[in-house]
């Protein structure tokens, strides 16, 4: 049973891999990240019921993480919105002010 | 290979939600129709932590990414604009190569999953309640859980001076 939840982990993270590879959005770039970590909660909270040693440290490690993807999240749509105004393209390959000519 | 139960019932139905959320969420054209479909990703996630027995986990997740975060995506939908028309081709052999690293790891994390051999005898957690979890914490993780708590305090500065400069520019 456990293998059934790290296989389904495996996928989120690797389709949120490609969506945040491949998306130009630059929210749904975001979004895709969010994916990512979300595989990565599953994978402590499954880990932490169904390991060699099951503990309540799994649980503690996914608070840690959901907070800081709350915190990379927030920042992260602040920038967007920011740029949006500023120069008027959502896209993240047309954002290359820091590229060198 | 799986044992056929109840709860493994549950969780393909729960499992094959997630899944058609995210590729709705990777499929479709609009941005507001995707984030509808990683919400019920998302949702889904909180009923496979319910499974876990994580249920304060579930409600966290509920809370802070079903509620909290589907709502800030979809107002910063309707803060950017999203009316490219003259958007140019996308890069096929791009698509391609990520597509094909992505399913390489994919393979390569199954099939190092299915060839462990599994724990024989499965231990049972000994305490799992939220008092539980509040006293571990507050003693053993203190320290990492005041920092975090610092990072939550950066995160809110640096929004708050984001949104300042912004509006100074304008």
């Amino acid at each position: 049973m456990s293998s059934a939840f790290l296989i389904l982990a495996a996928f989120l993270f690797c389709i949120g891999g490609y969506g945040a590879l491949t998306r130009r959005n630059a929210i749904v770039v975001l979004l895709s990240i969010e994916v990512m970590l979300q595989a990565v909660i599953l994978n402590l909270v499954a880990f932490s019921h169904m390991g060699t040693t099951p503990s309540l440290t799994g649980h503690v490690f996914s608070l840690f993480v959901i907070t800081v993807a709350a915190a990379e999240v927030a920042l992260g749509v602040a920038l967007v919105v920011s740029y949006v105004r500023k120069r008027g393209v959502s896209d993240v390959t047309e954002m290359k002010e820091l590229k060198a000519p | 290979m799986f044992p056929v139960s109840g709860e493994f019932v549950l969780f393909v139905l729960i499992a094959s939600c997630i899944v058609f959320g995210v590729l709705h969420f990777l499929s479709h054209p609009h941005v507001v129709h995707r984030i509808v479909g990683i919400s019920l990703s998302f949702l889904g996630m909180a009923g496979l932590y319910v499974m876990l027995e994580a249920t304060f986990i579930a409600a966290v997740q509920v809370l802070i990414y079903a509620g909290a975060l589907s709502i800030l995506m979809v107002f910063a939908v309707m803060l950017t604009r999203h009316d490219e028309t003259d958007s140019p081709p996308p890069k096929r052999w791009h698509h391609a190569g990520v597509f094909l690293g992505c399913s390489g790891l994919f393979f390569v994390v199954v099939y190092a999953l299915l060839a462990r051999t599994p724990p024989a005898v499965q231990p049972a957690m000994e305490t799992n309640t939220l008092q539980d979890l509040g006293i571990l914490l507050f003693s053993k993780w203190a320290f990492p859980f005041e920092l975090v708590s610092l990072l939550l305090t950066v995160a809110l500065v640096g929004a708050v001076v984001i949104a300042k400069r912004q509006g100074e520019s304008s």
